[in-house]
């Protein structure tokens, strides 16, 4: 069937990457952008979404067309803006990815914490869950994401991660700029970074 | 839920990920000469700082003559 082969393997590349969008997070944000393109993986996320009533629906549509999926459940804190609530949308899409599995056994789904044993209080309901705990840093995502890829040839080192980080932390004001963007955290500098991280871990995989 | 997950894929290219993201090549291309620049700059910075190095140079050894 030759419209089957170009959906599989879109779907082998696409890592759906459920993180908080907030200013304290940039760093761990690029992170997991530059750590998935180390891997030869594609991130993908609600930002692509723009916003409009049938937002559940793409949602749902994004996550089936991605093999894996990454929760990053770190944020559980009440926002600080008033009304003072928790953020709900990083566990809700994690319940959307965990029944998708459950129905199709189509997606793989992975949750990680900055808090170790946080997340048997906050969501009891993953007790028995391996959570990966970063410790909200750069390096602790870049070792995550190490424990839950392995690719078959060409391992990429933490360091060639960092490479790559690097590489999106100086760029992304200039990419920010030329999208006309105040934050990091919308569909085309989302896009953007991935092409930039893309082409540097392209580079180094040319340079050995 | 198993614990790893095996790449066996390659590595995709920039068309790839741009068909992946549903956008055109022509937005990865732009994100390559944005990178492209960054570093020209950087090569630029490093010319100038070479010029004026040998312009002072060469003041000196002419005060020097």
């Amino acid at each position: 069937m030759p419209q089957r082969e170009p959906q599989r393997r879109r779907e082998r590349y696409s890592v759906f990457l459920n993180v908080p969008y907030d200013s304290a997070f940039e760093n761990l944000y690029l992170a997991y952008i530059a750590g998935l393109s180390a891997f030869g993986l594609i991130p993908r996320a609600t930002l692509e979404i723009p916003t409009s009533q049938r937002r559940l629906e793409r949602i749902l549509r994004l996550i089936e067309e991605c093999g894996y999926s990454i929760h990053d459940l770190s944020r559980v804190q009440l926002d600080g803006r008033a009304p003072r609530v928790p953020r709900f949308n990083m566990p809700f899409e994690l319940g959307l990815a965990v029944s998708q599995n459950a129905f199709n056994r189509r997606q793989r789904w992975y949750v990680c914490e900055a808090v170790q044993y946080r997340v048997n209080k906050s969501l009891s309901d993953l007790d028995g869950t391996d959570v990966r705990i970063h410790g909200g840093t750069i390096r602790g995502v870049f070792a995550a994401l190490a424990d839950v890829f392995v690719r078959k040839n060409r391992q990429p080192s933490a360091q060639k991660m960092y490479q790559i980080y690097l590489v999106l932390r100086r760029n992304l004001p200039r990419i920010m700029r030329q999208a006309g963007a105040r934050h990091p955290y919308g569909a085309r500098v989302f896009q953007d970074l991935i092409f930039a991280a893309r082409t540097e871990q392209l580079r180094l995989l040319r340079n050995g | 839920m198993s614990r790893h997950v095996t790449i066996e894929t390659p590595f995709p290219t920039l068309e790839e990920t741009a068909h992946t993201l549903g956008v055109s090549v022509a937005q990865a291309h732009r994100i390559q000469r944005i990178l492209g620049e960054g570093k020209r700059s950087r090569r630029v910075k490093a010319n100038g700082r070479l010029r004026r190095a040998s312009r002072y140079a060469a003041k000196r050894a002419s005060k020097k003559a």
